[in-house]
């Protein structure tokens, strides 16, 4: 028998047919389950037309519907339906006994490679392509299909998909274990922007200032975090928009970018690392230390809270040394979690002492670094050529200072290094004095966050009369007649609608009109212009009035109306503006007799005459 | 022709092969013997193609067979744990391996039908283990493979059914010169088919060469001696293994009967017959030099 000739394949092939149909047939219940289950879209959408009749439809109306569904809908569904096609189309990778047959098989791993991939992504797409045709159809029928925007909508649908199966398939080829799968995938999708609000939560237990805030920094490394924010679609003047179909197409592009490391990885994958948690030899140190690092950083922290932050803790702020231990103790463990899933045995011990003894090093001096700032954070305070503008916030007063305010913009930075210099006083202070809420956010000429900062600062009445002292700045910089000014100023175009005021005392609350209340915005500004206001002064001294005055006002520039208002408490000194609250009827002249009498000051010579 | 060279495997750090070699001649029926762990399945699977070497070669008909399609197409195999998809008749597997296998041969399949009597429309799943053994069977076959690769081939399958798979194998091989590579602990069985054996152990195959050769080339010598004691035999004679009852004494020597013989009988004995050894005590005699003979256990 001439052996070559009877069985030699005819040529050579990138895509195996038969095994295409296999994975169709064999994994129908889930793309056909997904069809079926996206099919009740069009079908509802039949019959509520059909119910209502609807003749009021537009082209319009149907790609806001599609751009919303590619943006909001299918990134969602996406992250969940890829891992299962994966798993699906790569599960054969996780047995030895399946991967002894298809490895066999007279087809090379190119062939097996693209066949699967394009199995994966044809169930992938199957239900889109039912939901979106059978919408479609619907849609003409009533005549309000727009051609263009369904096509738009596909090609954002397929790039979605491409990222996501991408990644699904990434994560197949470096673990051969069912259960791995999944874990990286959703690892992979949310570590790095969960990692940030990790990293900031500890360096926030340990720093003067710092506040884990999640700036979404990371979040580009997060695909479905992304496609999220970076989405949108909306109607303008009668017209669908859709946003963010750049970021769609960088996330395709990653999506292939994925799926050729996922060949390559694949061509060099060994079929007897089938059942085991990571596939090559050199990622195993990573996922040792990675899973030690993760332990570390959140069982770690737990466990001090619980053991040491509860019982022992002195001050506001992490200790070094026991926190140190906690996630020595939990890394360690964390290292010998890995291990065993590794070696598929619970005798690791003997064998570990080396990677023991590293992840306490590094863990160690990780937790030093972090509690004594080598990366600069506590005293970082940003370039004043980066500032487009800043917002300070003391005792609940806002005041937002822009660049052109160079003069201002310089005393804040000044204050806030004054703050740096003296984070030692303040970790020390803190918990036993009382403090003032104390907030600095930056922001670029973008206007991006560039820089946030909390402080709870305790003030000292000596050290308010200290030059270089951050109480002597802050109080320099709130009684600054243009910072006053600042903070009660409304934008241009403003149209002021009322004034009331709060009573805290009695609980009495009264309105005016909006003559009154624009008279009550100008007495404000005068008084602010003055220096009168509410501020360091009256906290210092205890001197405030037990009531607050609220002017509300809105913005309409044609498109939006935005409502804008001022929340002041009342204090002695604001002459001019309890002068137009008594004119406009909105207090009395005994009430005020009676805070100042609760205050112990003299009567308010406006009264008294 | 499959060669096998000097092939290398580890898995961790241990050596699964060791530089085994082997050469499966075409046509043969070669029988891969050794103990539990000697690396057996491991070189089965290189030689399907499913494990890549870290070193050596393994060439199917002079090639790499490793990422080979037309050398794989010539080769069907049956692992010791045959896979099967979970939902999967064996119609739906005949399907599946038709759209791989070029020479499958429909009407094979057809009139295999008659001799497994199991039903086509049969999910495998559902199947005793020995039937599942004859739904291999009767699918590798009908791929009509020019090297048959066999993991302990007829487990689970009952005696008759044993004898039929071997007797279609072996009129495979005699009609169409299919080389069949065998690996079993069935020595017994071996010894019927095979005309040409490897024994492996640790990695490394010890020895490998026809049956015959293999058979001339070990005797068992049955010899009375005269007195009770036992006269010292000659320093240069390659004795693997000796036991007594009585005054008659069993030694398992390597080489030549005749040969043997002759060097036996500068001892004088008063009685001395060569005896053929079976493939299961050449296995055992072979390797107690690898330290694994079987131990007189008391207990």
């Amino acid at each position: 028998m001439n052996w070559e000739v009877s069985t030699m394949p005819s040529k050579r092939s990138f895509c195996n047919l038969t095994l295409l149909r296999k994975n169709l047939a064999r994994f129908w219940p889930l793309w056909g389950g997904a069809a079926l289950v996206g099919a009740l879209l069009p079908l509802w959408m039949l019959l509520s037309l059909s119910q209502s009749g609807a003749t009021h439809l537009v082209k319009a109306d149907f790609a806001y519907a599609v751009y919303t569904v590619a943006a909001k809908i299918v990134p969602a569904i996406s992250l969940c339906y890829a891992i299962l096609c994966a798993m699906m189309v790569w599960s054969y990778l996780f047995s030895p006994r399946s991967v002894g047959l298809i490895h066999a098989l007279p087809v090379d791993r190119t062939c097996l490679f693209i066949t699967n991939t394009l199995s994966g992504l044809a169930m992938m797409l199957i239900p889109y392509v039912t939901t979106g045709g059978l919408a479609c159809l619907v849609a003409l029928g009533w005549g309000f299909l727009d051609i263009g925007a369904a096509l738009e909508a596909a090609a954002v649908i397929i790039l979605i998909t491409l990222i996501f199966f991408g990644l699904a398939t990434f994560c197949a080829m470096i673990t051969g274990n069912t259960f791995a799968m999944p874990a990286f995938y959703l690892l992979l999708n949310f570590v790095f922007p969960a990692l940030e609000i990790l990293v900031g939560s500890i360096f926030q237990v340990f720093l003067v200032g710092i506040t884990s805030t999640y700036t979404g920094a990371l979040e580009c490394l997060s695909p479905v975090l992304k496609l999220y924010s970076g989405m949108n679609a909306y109607l303008e003047d009668g017209a669908a928009i859709f946003v963010g179909a750049p970021v769609a197409a960088i996330y395709g592009l990653v999506g292939i970018a994925l799926l050729g490391v996922s060949f390559l990885l694949y061509r060099l994958r060994r079929s007897e690392c089938a059942g085991d948690v990571v596939a090559f030899r050199w990622l195993r140190p990573v996922f040792r230390y990675g899973v030690a690092l993760a332990f570390a950083l959140t069982l770690g922290w737990f466990l001090y809270e619980i053991i040491w932050a509860s019982l022992f803790q002195r001050g506001n702020y992490a200790d070094f040394v026991p926190m140190a231990v906690c996630m020595a103790v939990t890394g360690v463990i964390g290292y010998y979690v890995a291990s065993m899933l590794l070696e598929k045995s619970l005798r690791v011990f003997r064998r570990s002492w080396p990677g023991v003894l590293t992840v306490c090093a590094g863990v160690v001096i990780l937790c030093g670094c972090m509690r004594f700032d080598v990366l600069g954070m506590e005293s970082r305070v940003p370039l004043q050529e980066d500032i487009g503008r800043v917002t300070v916030s003391f005792s609940g007063r806002d005041i937002t200072v822009y660049s052109g305010d160079a003069g201002i913009v310089s005393k804040v930075l000044e204050l806030h290094k004054a703050v740096t210099a003296d984070a030692d006083y303040i970790r020390n202070k803190e918990r036993y004095e009382t403090t003032s809420y104390f907030y600095l956010r930056y922001y670029d000429p973008d206007g991006d966050t560039l820089l946030y900062r909390s402080y709870r600062l305790p003030i000292s009445e000596e050290r308010m009369e200290t030059p270089g002292t951050y109480e002597y700045l802050l109080r320099q910089l709130l009684l600054d007649p243009q910072v006053m000014l600042s903070q009660v100023e409304l934008p241009q175009g403003c149209e002021i609608l009322e004034a009331s005021v709060d009573d805290y005392g009695t609980g009495s609350y009264a309105n005016c009109s909006e003559q009154e209340a624009q008279a009550i915005y100008q007495a404000i500004l005068q008084d602010a212009g003055e220096g009168n206001l509410y501020g360091i002064e009256t906290i210092r001294s205890g001197q405030g009035y037990p009531a607050a005055v609220h002017i509300r006002a809105i913005v309409d520039d044609g498109y939006d109306v935005d409502n804008q208002s001022i929340y002041l408490e009342l204090a002695p000194t604001m002459t001019h503006t309890i002068d137009a609250l008594l004119d406009a009827g909105l207090i009395t002249a005994e009430t005020v007799e009676q805070w100042n009498q609760e205050l112990g000051a003299e009567v308010y010579t406006t009264v008294a005459a | 022709m499959i060669e096998v060279r000097e092939l290398v495997k580890r898995f961790g750090g241990f050596a699964a092969l060791d530089g085994a070699s082997v050469t499966v001649p075409e046509g043969s029926v070669y029988g891969l013997v050794g103990p539990n762990g000697a690396g057996k399945s491991t070189l089965i699977r290189h030689i399907t193609g499913v494990y890549r070497a870290d070193r050596g070669q393994v060439l199917v008909d002079g090639e790499n067979v490793y990422e080979n399609p037309e050398k794989k197409a010539l080769v069907a195999a049956i692992p010791d744990e045959w896979f099967y998809f979970p939902s999967a008749t064996i119609r739906d597997m005949m399907r599946f391996y038709r759209g791989f296998y070029p020479a499958f041969d429909m009407d094979r399949y057809e009139r295999f039908k008659e001799v497994f009597a199991i039903s086509e429309k049969a999910v495998i799943r559902r199947l005793s283990k020995g039937m599942q053994k004859q739904a291999a069977f009767w699918l590798t076959m009908c791929c009509r493979p020019k090297y048959l690769v066999l993991d302990e081939p007829v487990d689970g399958l009952d005696p008759v059914m044993r004898r039929q798979v071997w007797s279609l194998m072996m009129s495979d091989v005699a009609e169409y010169g299919t080389t069949v590579l065998v690996s079993s602990h069935n020595l017994r069985e071996l010894e019927d088919v095979c005309d040409h054996v490897g024994i492996m152990s640790r990695g490394k195959v010890l020895l490998e060469r026809s049956l015959s050769d293999l058979q001339e080339n070990i005797v068992k010598l049955q010899v009375v001696w005269p007195s009770a004691e036992v006269p010292v035999l000659p320093a240069d004679l390659p004795v693997l293994h000796t036991s007594h009852v009585g005054r008659v004494y069993t030694y398992i020597v390597r080489g030549n009967a005749g040969e043997v013989s002759r060097r036996m009988e500068e001892s004088r004995p008063m009685m001395l017959e060569a005896l053929p050894l079976s493939l299961e005590e050449i296995f055992i005699y072979e390797l107690g030099g690898e330290h694994y003979a079987v131990k007189e256990i008391v207990l």
